[in-house]
Protein backbone atom coordinates (compact mmCIF):
# COMPACT_ATOMS: atom_id res chain seq x y z
CA UNK A 1 0.00 0.00 0.00
CA UNK A 2 1.31 3.46 -0.92
CA UNK A 3 2.58 5.64 1.91
CA UNK A 4 0.99 8.63 0.17
CA UNK A 5 -2.59 9.43 1.04
CA UNK A 6 -4.93 12.41 1.09
CA UNK A 7 -3.60 13.66 4.41
CA UNK A 8 -0.04 13.79 3.03
CA UNK A 9 1.76 17.06 2.40
CA UNK A 10 4.22 17.35 -0.46
CA UNK A 11 6.47 20.15 -1.59
CA UNK A 12 8.14 20.77 -4.89
CA UNK A 13 11.85 20.18 -5.22
CA UNK A 14 13.40 23.64 -5.50
CA UNK A 15 15.57 22.70 -8.46
CA UNK A 16 12.72 21.21 -10.51
CA UNK A 17 11.53 23.60 -13.22
CA UNK A 18 8.40 23.71 -15.32
CA UNK A 19 8.90 24.83 -18.91
CA UNK A 20 6.77 25.01 -22.01
CA UNK A 21 8.16 23.66 -25.26
CA UNK A 22 6.08 23.64 -28.43
CA UNK A 23 2.87 23.97 -26.46
CA UNK A 24 3.65 21.11 -24.08
CA UNK A 25 4.61 21.56 -20.47
CA UNK A 26 7.46 19.63 -18.93
CA UNK A 27 8.97 19.35 -15.49
CA UNK A 28 12.69 18.99 -15.52
CA UNK A 29 15.29 18.31 -12.92
CA UNK A 30 18.77 17.69 -14.21
CA UNK A 31 18.59 15.43 -17.26
CA UNK A 32 15.18 13.92 -16.46
CA UNK A 33 11.90 15.36 -17.74
CA UNK A 34 8.25 14.63 -17.00
CA UNK A 35 5.39 15.86 -19.16
CA UNK A 36 2.48 17.60 -17.44
CA UNK A 37 -1.13 18.02 -18.50
CA UNK A 38 -3.19 21.04 -17.46
CA UNK A 39 -4.55 19.42 -14.29
CA UNK A 40 -1.14 18.08 -13.34
CA UNK A 41 0.39 21.53 -13.80
CA UNK A 42 -2.31 23.00 -11.54
CA UNK A 43 -1.54 20.34 -8.93
CA UNK A 44 2.20 20.95 -9.23
CA UNK A 45 1.83 24.67 -8.59
CA UNK A 46 -0.07 23.95 -5.33
CA UNK A 47 2.43 21.53 -3.80
CA UNK A 48 3.77 23.92 -1.18
CA UNK A 49 4.25 21.51 1.72
CA UNK A 50 1.54 23.20 3.75
CA UNK A 51 -1.60 22.27 1.88
CA UNK A 52 -2.78 18.67 2.23
CA UNK A 53 -3.45 16.60 -0.87
CA UNK A 54 -7.10 16.45 0.17
CA UNK A 55 -7.42 20.24 0.11
CA UNK A 56 -5.54 20.43 -3.19
CA UNK A 57 -7.85 17.80 -4.69
CA UNK A 58 -10.90 19.81 -3.56
CA UNK A 59 -9.58 22.96 -5.24
CA UNK A 60 -8.68 21.17 -8.45
CA UNK A 61 -12.06 19.42 -8.64
CA UNK A 62 -13.75 22.79 -8.31
CA UNK A 63 -11.51 24.60 -10.81
CA UNK A 64 -11.78 21.86 -13.43
CA UNK A 65 -15.39 20.92 -12.67
CA UNK A 66 -14.44 17.28 -12.15
CA UNK A 67 -15.64 14.61 -9.64
CA UNK A 68 -13.60 15.01 -6.46
CA UNK A 69 -13.19 11.27 -5.88
CA UNK A 70 -11.64 10.81 -9.31
CA UNK A 71 -9.30 13.75 -8.78
CA UNK A 72 -8.29 12.40 -5.36
CA UNK A 73 -7.30 9.02 -6.81
CA UNK A 74 -5.41 10.55 -9.72
CA UNK A 75 -3.69 13.08 -7.50
CA UNK A 76 -2.33 10.49 -5.09
CA UNK A 77 -1.03 8.46 -8.03
CA UNK A 78 0.50 11.54 -9.67
CA UNK A 79 2.24 12.62 -6.46
CA UNK A 80 3.60 9.08 -6.12
CA UNK A 81 5.08 9.36 -9.62
CA UNK A 82 6.63 12.73 -8.79
CA UNK A 83 8.17 11.32 -5.66
CA UNK A 84 9.61 8.39 -7.58
CA UNK A 85 11.19 10.88 -10.01
CA UNK A 86 12.65 12.92 -7.12
CA UNK A 87 10.56 15.94 -8.09
CA UNK A 88 8.78 16.37 -4.75
CA UNK A 89 9.39 15.60 -1.12
CA UNK A 90 6.84 14.52 1.44
CA UNK A 91 6.84 16.61 4.57
CA UNK A 92 5.10 16.55 7.92
CA UNK A 93 1.88 18.55 8.14
CA UNK A 94 2.50 22.28 8.82
CA UNK B 1 6.90 69.74 -7.28
CA UNK B 2 8.32 67.56 -10.04
CA UNK B 3 10.30 69.52 -12.66
CA UNK B 4 8.29 70.36 -15.76
CA UNK B 5 10.43 69.36 -18.72
CA UNK B 6 8.18 71.24 -21.14
CA UNK B 7 8.86 74.54 -19.38
CA UNK B 8 10.70 76.80 -21.87
CA UNK B 9 13.19 77.96 -19.23
CA UNK B 10 14.11 74.34 -18.47
CA UNK B 11 14.29 73.41 -22.15
CA UNK B 12 16.59 76.33 -22.92
CA UNK B 13 18.86 75.58 -19.97
CA UNK B 14 19.07 71.92 -21.02
CA UNK B 15 19.99 72.92 -24.60
CA UNK B 16 22.75 75.20 -23.28
CA UNK B 17 24.14 72.39 -21.14
CA UNK B 18 24.16 69.97 -24.08
CA UNK B 19 25.94 72.55 -26.24
CA UNK B 20 28.78 72.74 -23.72
CA UNK B 21 29.80 69.14 -24.38
CA UNK B 22 32.60 69.15 -27.00
CA UNK B 23 31.73 67.13 -30.10
CA UNK B 24 28.12 66.55 -29.03
CA UNK B 25 26.29 64.56 -31.73
CA UNK B 26 22.96 64.10 -30.01
CA UNK B 27 21.41 64.41 -26.59
CA UNK B 28 18.19 63.47 -24.86
CA UNK B 29 16.48 63.68 -21.52
CA UNK B 30 15.97 60.39 -19.70
CA UNK B 31 15.67 59.04 -16.18
CA UNK B 32 12.80 59.01 -13.73
CA UNK B 33 11.14 62.25 -14.82
CA UNK B 34 10.77 61.09 -18.40
CA UNK B 35 9.82 57.60 -17.26
CA UNK B 36 7.04 59.00 -15.08
CA UNK B 37 8.47 57.69 -11.78
CA UNK B 38 9.74 61.03 -10.47
CA UNK B 39 9.09 62.72 -7.15
CA UNK B 40 10.01 66.14 -5.79
CA UNK B 41 13.61 65.13 -5.10
CA UNK B 42 14.25 63.72 -8.57
CA UNK B 43 17.03 65.27 -10.61
CA UNK B 44 17.15 65.81 -14.35
CA UNK B 45 19.12 63.29 -16.42
CA UNK B 46 20.54 64.61 -19.67
CA UNK B 47 22.41 62.11 -21.81
CA UNK B 48 24.81 63.38 -24.43
CA UNK B 49 26.71 61.29 -26.97
CA UNK B 50 29.92 62.81 -28.24
CA UNK B 51 32.26 62.07 -31.12
CA UNK B 52 35.20 63.00 -28.87
CA UNK B 53 37.11 60.52 -26.71
CA UNK B 54 36.13 60.85 -23.04
CA UNK B 55 39.73 60.84 -21.83
CA UNK B 56 40.83 64.43 -21.64
CA UNK B 57 37.34 65.80 -22.23
CA UNK B 58 37.49 69.43 -21.22
CA UNK B 59 34.48 71.43 -20.08
CA UNK B 60 34.77 74.81 -18.37
CA UNK B 61 33.02 74.42 -15.04
CA UNK B 62 30.72 77.01 -13.53
CA UNK B 63 29.99 77.58 -9.87
CA UNK B 64 28.94 74.40 -7.99
CA UNK B 65 29.60 72.24 -11.04
CA UNK B 66 31.70 69.07 -11.03
CA UNK B 67 33.03 66.75 -13.71
CA UNK B 68 33.28 63.10 -12.69
CA UNK B 69 35.13 60.56 -14.84
CA UNK B 70 33.77 57.03 -14.54
CA UNK B 71 34.81 53.82 -16.23
CA UNK B 72 32.91 54.27 -19.47
CA UNK B 73 31.21 57.63 -19.12
CA UNK B 74 31.78 61.09 -17.74
CA UNK B 75 29.21 62.99 -15.71
CA UNK B 76 28.90 66.75 -15.52
CA UNK B 77 26.96 67.63 -12.39
CA UNK B 78 25.21 70.96 -12.89
CA UNK B 79 22.13 72.82 -11.70
CA UNK B 80 19.07 74.49 -13.16
CA UNK B 81 17.90 76.66 -10.30
CA UNK B 82 17.74 74.32 -7.34
CA UNK B 83 17.34 71.18 -9.46
CA UNK B 84 20.38 69.03 -10.01
CA UNK B 85 21.17 68.00 -13.56
CA UNK B 86 23.39 65.01 -14.29
CA UNK B 87 24.79 65.30 -17.79
CA UNK B 88 25.92 61.77 -18.63
CA UNK B 89 28.37 61.87 -21.51
CA UNK B 90 29.16 58.75 -23.54
CA UNK B 91 31.33 58.27 -26.57
CA UNK B 92 29.61 57.57 -29.91
CA UNK B 93 32.11 54.81 -30.72
CA UNK B 94 31.10 52.91 -27.56
CA UNK B 95 27.39 53.26 -28.34
CA UNK B 96 27.85 52.12 -31.92
CA UNK B 97 29.96 49.08 -31.02
CA UNK B 98 27.17 47.88 -28.72
CA UNK B 99 24.56 48.38 -31.42
CA UNK B 100 26.68 46.18 -33.72
CA UNK B 101 26.84 43.46 -31.05
CA UNK B 102 23.07 43.61 -30.61
CA UNK B 103 22.52 43.41 -34.35
CA UNK B 104 24.81 40.41 -34.75
CA UNK B 105 24.24 38.44 -31.53
CA UNK B 106 20.79 39.54 -30.39
CA UNK B 107 19.68 38.31 -26.94
CA UNK B 108 22.60 35.82 -26.89
CA UNK B 109 24.80 38.75 -25.84
CA UNK B 110 23.09 38.75 -22.44
CA UNK B 111 26.22 37.84 -20.48
CA UNK B 112 28.60 40.16 -22.32
CA UNK B 113 30.33 42.74 -20.16
CA UNK B 114 29.51 45.44 -22.74
CA UNK B 115 25.93 45.40 -21.46
CA UNK B 116 26.48 46.51 -17.91
CA UNK B 117 23.56 47.87 -15.89
CA UNK B 118 24.71 51.40 -16.76
CA UNK B 119 24.60 50.67 -20.47
CA UNK B 120 21.21 48.98 -20.21
CA UNK B 121 19.90 52.08 -18.46
CA UNK B 122 21.42 54.22 -21.21
CA UNK B 123 19.67 52.23 -23.94
CA UNK B 124 16.38 52.38 -22.05
CA UNK B 125 16.78 56.15 -21.85
CA UNK B 126 17.64 56.28 -25.53
CA UNK B 127 14.40 54.41 -26.28
CA UNK B 128 12.11 56.63 -24.21
CA UNK B 129 14.14 59.86 -24.10
CA UNK B 130 12.98 63.34 -25.06
CA UNK B 131 15.28 64.78 -27.75
CA UNK B 132 17.39 67.73 -26.58
CA UNK B 133 19.84 68.18 -29.42
CA UNK B 134 20.89 66.49 -32.70
CA UNK B 135 17.42 65.13 -33.45
CA UNK B 136 18.33 63.71 -36.86
CA UNK B 137 21.29 61.65 -35.58
CA UNK B 138 19.27 60.56 -32.56
CA UNK B 139 16.47 59.26 -34.76
CA UNK B 140 18.99 57.43 -36.94
CA UNK B 141 20.53 55.70 -33.91
CA UNK B 142 17.10 54.75 -32.63
CA UNK B 143 16.24 53.15 -35.93
CA UNK B 144 19.56 51.23 -35.93
CA UNK B 145 18.81 49.48 -32.66
CA UNK B 146 17.01 46.10 -32.70
CA UNK B 147 14.77 46.85 -29.72
CA UNK B 148 13.31 43.34 -29.57
CA UNK B 149 16.83 41.98 -29.22
CA UNK B 150 17.51 44.39 -26.37
CA UNK B 151 14.32 43.34 -24.57
CA UNK B 152 15.26 39.71 -25.13
CA UNK B 153 18.74 40.31 -23.75
CA UNK B 154 17.28 41.86 -20.62
CA UNK B 155 14.86 38.96 -20.21
CA UNK B 156 17.64 36.38 -20.58
CA UNK B 157 19.80 38.29 -18.11
CA UNK B 158 17.09 38.23 -15.44
CA UNK B 159 16.14 34.60 -16.11
CA UNK B 160 19.78 33.61 -15.73
CA UNK B 161 20.08 35.55 -12.46
CA UNK B 162 16.87 34.01 -11.10
CA UNK B 163 17.85 30.45 -11.99
CA UNK B 164 21.34 30.86 -10.51
CA UNK B 165 19.85 32.21 -7.29
CA UNK B 166 17.28 29.39 -7.17
CA UNK B 167 20.12 26.85 -7.27
CA UNK B 168 21.81 28.74 -4.44
CA UNK B 169 18.60 28.66 -2.38
CA UNK B 170 18.19 24.92 -2.95
CA UNK B 171 21.70 24.32 -1.63
CA UNK B 172 21.21 26.65 1.32
CA UNK B 173 17.90 25.06 2.32
CA UNK B 174 19.46 21.61 2.09
CA UNK B 175 22.27 22.76 4.38
CA UNK B 176 19.82 24.62 6.68
CA UNK B 177 21.87 27.77 6.07
CA UNK B 178 19.13 30.29 6.87
CA UNK B 179 21.26 33.36 6.09
CA UNK B 180 22.23 32.26 2.59
CA UNK B 181 18.67 31.03 1.98
CA UNK B 182 17.24 34.39 3.03
CA UNK B 183 19.57 36.47 0.86
CA UNK B 184 19.59 34.19 -2.19
CA UNK B 185 15.82 33.81 -2.14
CA UNK B 186 15.40 37.59 -2.25
CA UNK B 187 17.61 37.68 -5.35
CA UNK B 188 15.65 34.82 -6.93
CA UNK B 189 12.33 36.51 -6.22
CA UNK B 190 13.43 39.91 -7.52
CA UNK B 191 15.09 38.54 -10.65
CA UNK B 192 11.98 36.44 -11.33
CA UNK B 193 9.80 39.54 -11.13
CA UNK B 194 12.25 41.51 -13.29
CA UNK B 195 12.14 38.76 -15.94
CA UNK B 196 8.35 38.90 -15.89
CA UNK B 197 8.48 42.70 -16.22
CA UNK B 198 10.95 42.51 -19.11
CA UNK B 199 8.66 40.03 -20.85
CA UNK B 200 5.84 42.52 -20.39
CA UNK B 201 7.70 45.37 -22.07
CA UNK B 202 9.42 47.08 -19.13
CA UNK B 203 13.00 47.73 -20.23
CA UNK B 204 14.09 50.00 -17.40
CA UNK B 205 16.54 47.76 -15.53
CA UNK B 206 16.62 49.84 -12.33
CA UNK B 207 15.46 47.75 -9.41
CA UNK B 208 14.29 50.70 -7.32
CA UNK B 209 11.38 51.20 -9.72
CA UNK B 210 10.19 47.58 -9.50
CA UNK B 211 6.92 48.41 -7.73
CA UNK B 212 6.25 51.37 -10.05
CA UNK B 213 6.84 49.18 -13.07
CA UNK B 214 4.52 46.47 -11.72
CA UNK B 215 1.89 49.14 -11.18
CA UNK B 216 1.78 50.03 -14.86
CA UNK B 217 1.66 46.50 -16.27
CA UNK B 218 -1.56 44.58 -16.77
CA UNK B 219 -1.94 42.01 -13.97
CA UNK B 220 0.97 43.61 -12.11
CA UNK B 221 -1.21 44.17 -9.03
CA UNK B 222 -1.45 40.48 -8.19
CA UNK B 223 2.35 40.32 -8.27
CA UNK B 224 2.72 43.43 -6.13
CA UNK B 225 0.58 41.87 -3.38
CA UNK B 226 2.49 38.59 -3.33
CA UNK B 227 5.89 40.33 -3.64
CA UNK B 228 5.10 42.53 -0.66
CA UNK B 229 3.95 39.53 1.35
CA UNK B 230 7.12 37.60 0.54
CA UNK B 231 9.37 40.55 1.41
CA UNK B 232 7.79 41.07 4.80
CA UNK B 233 9.63 39.80 7.83
CA UNK B 234 7.85 37.49 10.24
CA UNK B 235 7.75 38.69 13.81
CA UNK B 236 8.50 35.41 15.56
CA UNK B 237 11.18 32.80 15.06
CA UNK B 238 12.59 34.76 12.13
CA UNK B 239 15.53 32.39 11.76
CA UNK B 240 13.40 29.28 11.96
CA UNK B 241 11.00 30.58 9.36
CA UNK B 242 13.74 31.78 7.00
CA UNK B 243 14.05 28.46 5.18
CA UNK B 244 10.28 28.21 4.75
CA UNK B 245 10.13 31.77 3.45
CA UNK B 246 13.04 31.10 1.08
CA UNK B 247 11.13 28.17 -0.41
CA UNK B 248 8.00 30.29 -0.85
CA UNK B 249 10.01 32.96 -2.65
CA UNK B 250 11.54 30.39 -4.96
CA UNK B 251 8.14 28.86 -5.73
CA UNK B 252 6.80 32.27 -6.68
CA UNK B 253 9.90 33.11 -8.74
CA UNK B 254 9.55 29.78 -10.55
CA UNK B 255 5.88 30.43 -11.24
CA UNK B 256 6.78 33.80 -12.77
CA UNK B 257 9.60 32.30 -14.84
CA UNK B 258 7.22 29.61 -16.09
CA UNK B 259 4.67 32.26 -17.04
CA UNK B 260 7.37 34.34 -18.73
CA UNK B 261 8.70 31.34 -20.59
CA UNK B 262 5.22 30.27 -21.71
CA UNK B 263 4.39 33.76 -23.03
CA UNK B 264 7.66 33.92 -24.93
CA UNK B 265 7.17 30.51 -26.50
CA UNK B 266 3.60 31.23 -27.56
CA UNK B 267 4.46 34.51 -29.23
CA UNK B 268 7.59 33.36 -31.02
Amino acid sequence: MSHINLSSHAKRDLTARATTIAGRTYLSKGPSTYELGDIELAIWSRLDGRTSLEVIAGGIAQDFDAPETVIQTDLVEFVGDLEAQGLIRLVGAK
Amino acid sequence: MVVDLSDAAVTNAVSRLAARVPGALYGFLGGSIVEGFANTTSDIDLLVVTAEPLAGLSIALGENERLISLEDNTVLVSWIGSTRVDVEIRQAKSVESRIVILQSEGPDAFLRAEFSDGWLEFFNDLRIGIPATGLEVLEQRRSDIPWDALSGLLLRRFEFAANSAIDDVAGAVEAADFGAAELSSRIALEAGIDAWLARNGQTNPKSKWRFSKLGRVTNGDRIIDRYWELLAETSENARDSALRRAEDRVYFAQDLLFETNSQARVEH
